[in-house]
């Protein structure tokens, strides 16, 4: 009896998939627990309080004000890092960037090209109609 | 409360508006000639329901995911609601362009060929030699596509009334109408019985404007006597509330392009369409995000000072958002102008500064802003987990994204379209995050009106700028086309599956070409009547309902899904049990949570208040979303139950696993 050999396709398809499951899994570790430990409130009563708010003039009048905020420990000042809460900074936009280049490699390097086959006809697909044919050949005659 | 800034320049569009969606609606005809042209080669089927398997990379990245009009209003309203948090719920779109297409992609284009499947059901009835199966996975799809169609089908005629020069209020919230007495109004009245000395007093009430019905009925106890109110108040609501013409005309117009071009072209012309808004989006986001940051600057922000912050009373009302009620902390804020700055950076932070002044920590804190002041956590641990899992899985599961990737014409193609894709998430959804944040600072208090908060910066950033109603109109002319190209790949995908696998399958199996083009023709109109009729009374929770369908779907499709590409044991038995067990427990979990007396009948606690504020929302079964739930007993049901019943047929499985001799 002759060995058969795994599909080509199917080898490479599982090891991609398997790559895609560990990325998909470091950036949901990464950036749900960076967030919850640097970025949440502890304190829920803290969520709408206006009072839990504190903006401060900074040394530099014409610098932004200093944000600071209680979420449940005494105030805090909000650090910011282009624009970004801190938190988000490092916790979603830098991992987004990050999976983008890791996109972009996985997408030139990491993935193979392979053929995917002829493309079968379904055994229960109707056939173009002759009448269209015929009126093809009626108009070449013509 | 809007910011005194922007009372006027803002409300509503303009003629540009207009002109920009009819100009789109004349480029998706001519989109949808095209696509006729391009189907004529091949068979009807695989020509009208599948491209010919031509999908080149741009039309396949950009179009195979979760785009829709939600990415304009649903997410930025969520922005706006709750704050920064959001930038964690929609994270993990940072790997959907490899999930979406690394997962499943190659192996599914792979298998749709060898079997010569055209739809998805086409794809399990062949791959599993079952028709039960095929016949199941039809269902199913028909019954989520039906919800997701019909909800995007009320988007789209609210968002054609918006573009109406004079429409009024740009309100996208379902519960918002222009409720008001005018004099005809009250001539009816008496006309209908009721007092003259009653209708007389609800002058009064002449000019005003009520945003809902509860806002006129409280009005309504200031001017009625309590038995007045008791015997007329449902009349007086009913004659106030205008009929929507605007909506109905809406409603028409956009059911009759959408039907319209997907019968001219099919599978093609919504692909193309959607490519068309995709592209169409891209610039109006960056294009809105350069004008936000730039502008926020011009703006003199109100930035509070460091006295003057704990004088103002945020008071956190039920329709949303926080004002400002303290006039001496307003006056001290005006003194406290910063300097006018144009860097970006500065200023993106000061939009943040004053976005929490005005509301609370949370809305540069997790788990987000509560608006209800409730203490209600929008993103709990568990939800972040959850979404985490919902957006790439439900992406990578969607019948319309799935047909996509059969259609694809190489592997070549899915590593471009990885590699367009990535580009374009990453300048979509963060700087879509960015303009809302800037936005919260130009209108502090939308409230129930947060959905419009993108239309409203289109139309304010772009004031100024020469030809500035064209670049509005550009802006808002891609959440129309989202809708429109949703709506047409929905519409695809169902009337397939009733001519491909009912019609063909069940009723006439030997139906001739010209047979499955009238069928397929007929199923479309049949469909758009069917939406239109369930939207003369629109529905309501269209944002919930699309997240509903997305979960019921990929509950019910990506654990077989899976199982029919990767595993050689997986059983026609394992694969049904994985569908039904995955849909019912989805389904189970969103009745939970719609009749509430049910977890307490099975002496479950009561459904925590976490997520999105809304009437339609599962049960929360430990604080997780049900696709967390519905894919781990999908999961377990289609393992233990495939291994538990009669192997597949070993010559079908050699031909899908195997390598096969290449033909000479």
């Amino acid at each position: 009896m002759p060995q058969t050999s795994e599909d080509p396709v199917l080898v490479s398809s599982r090891r991609e998939a398997l790559i895609v499951f560990a990325a998909w899994a470091v950036a949901l570790s990464w950036s749900v627990s960076y967030c919850y430990m640097h970025g949440y409130i502890s304190d829920p009563k803290k969520i709408s309080d206006p009072k839990a708010v504190e903006v401060r003039t900074a040394a530099d009048p014409n610098d932004v004000p200093e944000l600071w905020v209680d979420r449940g420990t005494g105030l805090e000042r909000v650090h910011f890092i282009l624009g970004f809460p801190d938190w988000i900074f490092w916790g979603v936009a830098l991992p987004w960037w990050l999976c983008t280049a890791f996109s972009l490699y996985f997408g030139a390097f990491l993935v193979r090209d392979e053929d995917l086959g002829a493309d079968l006809e379904a055994p229960d697909e109707p056939h173009a109609e002759p009448e269209v044919k015929l009126n093809e050949q009626e108009v070449r005659h013509a | 409360m809007l910011n005194p800034l922007f009372a006027e320049s803002a409300s509503q569009g303009g003629i540009g508006t207009l002109v920009a969606l009819a100009l789109f609606i004349i480029a998706s005809g001519w989109i949808g000639v095209l696509a006729n042209r391009a189907t004529r080669e091949g068979s009807f089927l695989k020509g009208f329901f599948l491209g010919n398997r031509g999908l080149g990379a741009w039309a396949l990245a950009l179009t195979a995911t979760v785009q829709s009009g939600g990415t304009f209003m649903g997410f930025p309203s969520l922005v706006y609601t709750h704050g920064w948090i959001v930038a964690l719920w929609i994270g993990s779109y940072m790997v959907v362009p490899i999930t979406g297409f690394g997962i499943i992609g190659k192996r599914l284009a792979q298998l749709s060929r060898r079997l010569g499947a055209i739809t998805i059901p086409d794809f399990f009835r062949e791959r599993f030699g079952s028709s039960t199966l095929g016949l199941v996975a039809s269902l199913a799809l028909l019954f989520y596509m039906s919800f997701m169609m019909i909800a995007q089908f009320k988007a789209g005629a609210i968002v054609m009334k918006l573009s109406w020069p004079g429409s009024g209020s740009l309100a996208l919230s379902e519960e918002f109408s222009n409720l008001e007495i005018k004099a005809e109004h009250r001539t009816k009245l008496v006309k209908s019985g009721i007092p003259e000395a009653t209708v007389a007093k609800l002058e009064a009430l002449e000019g005003e404007q009520f945003v809902t019905k509860d806002k006129l009925g409280d009005k309504l106890k200031e001017v009625l006597s309590e038995e007045e109110l008791k015997t007329y108040k449902a009349k007086i609501v009913t004659a106030a509330s205008p009929i929507d013409w605007l909506y109905f005309a809406g409603l028409g117009i956009f059911t009759l392009t959408v039907v319209g071009y997907t019968m001219a072209g099919g599978f093609l012309a919504a692909v193309w369409t959607d490519l068309f808004q995709s592209v169409m989006m891209f610039i109006g986001v960056l294009l809105l995000l350069v004008l936000s940051l730039y502008r926020i600057g011009l703006y003199e922000a109100p930035v509070p000072a460091p006295t003057s912050i704990k004088a103002q009373a945020v008071a956190a009302s039920t329709t949303g958002g926080a004002e400002i009620a303290d006039s001496e902390a307003k006056s001290k804020n005006e003194a406290a102008k910063p300097a006018r700055s144009f860097n970006p950076i500065q200023n993106l932070e000061r939009a943040s500064i004053q976005a929490v002044a005005n509301t609370g920590p949370g809305f540069i804190n997790g788990p987000g802003y509560d608006p209800t002041g409730t203490e209600r956590m929008f993103l709990p641990l568990s939800l972040a987990i959850s979404f985490f899992v919902l957006w790439v899985f439900s992406g990578l599961s969607s019948p319309a994204g799935m047909v996509r990737i059969m259609a694809c014409d190489s592997t070549e193609t899915l590593r471009r379209s990885i590699f367009l894709l990535s580009i374009y998430n990453c300048f979509i959804y963060i700087p879509l995050i960015i303009i809302v944040i800037c936005g919260r600072t130009f209108y502090p208090n939308l409230g129930l009106q947060s959905d419009e908060i993108v239309p409203r910066m289109a139309l304010e950033m772009t004031s100024g700028l020469p030809v500035s109603s064209f670049w509005a109109g550009l802006i808002l002319a891609a959440p129309f086309g989202a809708i429109m190209a949703t709506v047409s790949s929905y519409l695809v995908v169902i009337s397939s599956g009733l001519v491909r696998d009912v019609y063909q399958r069940f009723i006439n199996p030997h139906a001739t070409e010209h047979q499955l083009r009238m069928m397929s023709y007929l199923a479309m109109i049949i469909v758009g009547v069917i939406a239109v009729l369930s939207n003369i009374k629109p529905v309501n929770y269209l944002q919930a309902l699309v997240v509903f369908s997305s979960t019921g779907t990929a509950c019910t499709f990506l654990i077989p899904a899976l199982m029919a590409a990767y595993w050689r044991r997986a059983s026609v038995a394992g694969v049904f049990a994985a569908m039904v067990t995955g849909a019912a427990t989805a389904l189970s979990l969103y009745l939970m949570g719609f009749v509430s007396q049910i977890p307490g009948s099975l002496g479950l606690p009561v459904n925590p208040m976490i997520g999105q504020i809304t009437d339609f929302r599962p049960y929360y079964l430990l604080g997780y979303d049900p696709i967390v739930w519905g894919l781990s007993v999908s999961a377990i049901a289609g393992i233990s139950v495939s291994l538990m019943t009669r192997p597949p047929n070993p010559e079908l499985i050699s031909k899908l696993f195997d390598a096969q001799p290449k033909a000479v």
